[in-house]
């Protein structure tokens, strides 16, 4: 199950003067599992492994023509401009 | 009266959820003959959306642990993308292992809205930001940040004042 694990380190924020950092609630939550674990690299893997298949410009190019192919439907979103140069 | 704070909309730049919900249809034509990549991808978008949900029974909790183990099994799949051939040390999918905990201990993560966030980082940091001289910059970007809401407080009391008194 545990096949990934963080590395050894203290935390910077240990022997901090104010607060206890281990009773503070962590923010963002979904920020980070949107932004970090998704776009960050899973969006990247899916996108490098696309490449390797198709072709270093073929597979971005499919990428964005797949994107703009959405149809109308409610929540939903389209994406007409070129998703991969955002 | 116009303060510069945004509305929470979803905006003109598409946010990663909606890519997220239409992300594994889309790649689907692509990964025929790559079926475990495409449960990778699934069992990703799988625990994205269900962490998002308002309340959590213990069905969508048993749903959470199968996207995780799904996650955890295919995940060396992707090993050749990374810098040094190991999926260790990435502390955004590390902390994936603690959503299941957290929800059960803390209740589901509504309120942790990122387009709050996100919205105040444009208005408040990067136009404060643009504004000031550059030098010395924070205290000028926090002056910035209450110059609307000061006003906007005068507004009321004035017209709070004609309101009353006025014949």
């Amino acid at each position: 199950m545990r096949l990934w694990k963080l590395a050894n380190c203290p935390n910077f924020a240990n022997a901090h003067a104010g607060c206890n950092i281990y009773s503070h609630m962590n923010v963002d939550w979904l920020h980070q599992l949107l932004k970090g674990s998704f776009k960050d690299h899973t969006w990247e893997w899916i996108v490098s492994f696309l490449k390797d298949i198709d072709g270093q410009e073929k597979g971005l190019d499919l990428i964005d023509e797949q994107f703009s192919m959405i149809l109308w439907f409610s929540n939903i979103r389209q994406f007409a401009d070129k998703l991969t140069h955002m | 009266m116009q303060t510069n704070l945004p509305t929470c909309n979803n905006g003109p730049v598409p946010s990663t959820k909606d890519m997220v919900q239409t992300l594994l249809a889309q790649f689907a034509p692509f990964l025929k003959g790559h079926p475990d990549h495409l449960k990778a991808i699934k069992s990703v978008t799988d625990f994205i959306l269900i962490t998002s949900y308002h309340s959590h029974p213990k069905t969508t909790l048993k749903d959470l642990q199968d996207a995780l183990s799904g996650i955890s099994s295919k995940i060396h799949l992707f090993l050749t993308y990374r810098n040094r051939h190991s999926m260790s040390e990435i502390p955004e999918i590390d902390s994936l292992l603690h959503h299941i905990e957290c929800i059960r201990e803390m209740g589901s993560h509504d309120n942790s809205d990122t387009e709050i966030s996100e919205a105040a980082h444009e208005t408040l940091l990067k136009d404060g930001y643009h504004y000031s001289q550059l030098v010395s910059n924070i205290p000028q970007m926090l002056q910035w940040e209450t110059h609307p809401f000061d006003i906007k407080s005068r507004v009321r009391v004035r017209r709070h004042i004609f309101n009353t008194y006025s014949l």
